[in-house]
């Protein structure tokens, strides 16, 4: 007697056991996490990153090399000036602000929070540093013309002049450069960084299209003139300022 | 009357003169700017 294994009831629960088998391994293929390089279909649900809890101390970033002091820069130029053949002196000075080495201080409804100090690395211990300064004014005669280096020691001041000349009167306007360079004394390497820009405009004038040298020579002609016709008058002159504070005693 | 008008004279050329020589030899107005740089400012790049 042959026994009939494959009832069709039977079959039904079979194949069903099947796919409910072959659904649950391919949702837990899903849920796997992909292998890296591996093809397939990549993740569009959102990625979940690891969280890293970590129980140490944050870490201390080690302040840059810095120039351990404040400095003050002065920049002088002449606002107005005569066109021609004057010139005038623009001077940048870049010195040591004895006053500007102090803990930051803040007053906040009567409690005082002192800031902290950090300990910068001192640069001149390391670097060889430089002051570099540049007068780019358009259209006006610059002595000298070009970039002006000049070493910059502990405690010192560094000062730069230029010439200037306008030849025509009218407005210039210009740029005073001042950066510092920085050379590593144990490799050379150079560095450098732009420590101000300013602006600066200069007004040349005339007196009604004169220049300055007819204006002064008209001046001292103006004068010997004057005092030659009025010099038969000075006796007269002096007498009538001697009556006046006479009446008046 | 002439003597007037040669005084009225001198008188006008010297302050004309006086003043063109004031134009002339008068400084230059300066204008100064200061400015606080701090080390902060000054560090390597």
């Amino acid at each position: 007697m042959t026994s009939k294994i494959f009832y069709p009831r039977h079959l039904f629960v079979i194949i069903s056991a099947l796919m409910l088998f072959i659904s649950a391994v391919a949702c837990a293929g899903n849920l796997s996490t992909p292998q890296p390089g591996s093809a397939g279909v990549q993740p569009v649900s959102t990625v979940v990153m690891p969280v890293v809890e970590s129980t140490s101390q944050p870490t201390q970033i080690a302040p840059a090399p810095a120039i351990p002091e404040t400095r003050r820069l002065t920049l002088e130029f002449p606002a107005k000036m005569r066109a021609g053949v004057e010139g005038d002196v623009v001077r940048l000075m870049l010195e040591v602000d004895d006053l500007g080495n102090i803990t930051p201080t803040a007053q906040i409804a009567g409690n005082v929070v002192v800031g902290e100090t950090i300990e910068i690395p001192d640069l001149y211990e390391t670097h060889n540093v430089t002051a570099e300064a540049q007068l780019d004014l358009a259209g006006m005669q610059v002595q000298p013309a070009g970039t002006i280096y000049e070493p910059l020691k502990r405690g010192q001041s560094a000062t730069f002049y230029w010439s200037i000349r306008p030849q025509e009167p009218g407005t210039y306007r210009g740029t005073v450069w001042l950066h510092l360079n920085f050379a590593d004394k144990s490799t050379g390497e150079q560095s450098r960084i732009a420590v101000s820009a300013q602006i600066v405009e200069i007004e040349a004038v005339d007196f009604f299209g004169l220049s300055v040298n007819v204006v002064r020579t008209s001046g001292v002609i103006g004068s010997v003139v004057g005092g030659v016709v009025g010099f038969p008058f000075i006796e007269d002159i002096i007498k009538f300022i001697f009556k006046r504070r006479k009446k008046k005693t | 009357m002439k003597k007037r008008i040669r005084l009225f004279l001198a008188v006008f050329i010297l302050a004309i003169s006086i003043a063109l020589l004031a134009w002339g030899y008068a400084p230059n107005p300066h204008e100064t700017r200061i400015q606080s740089i701090a080390p902060a400012e000054m560090q390597l790049p």
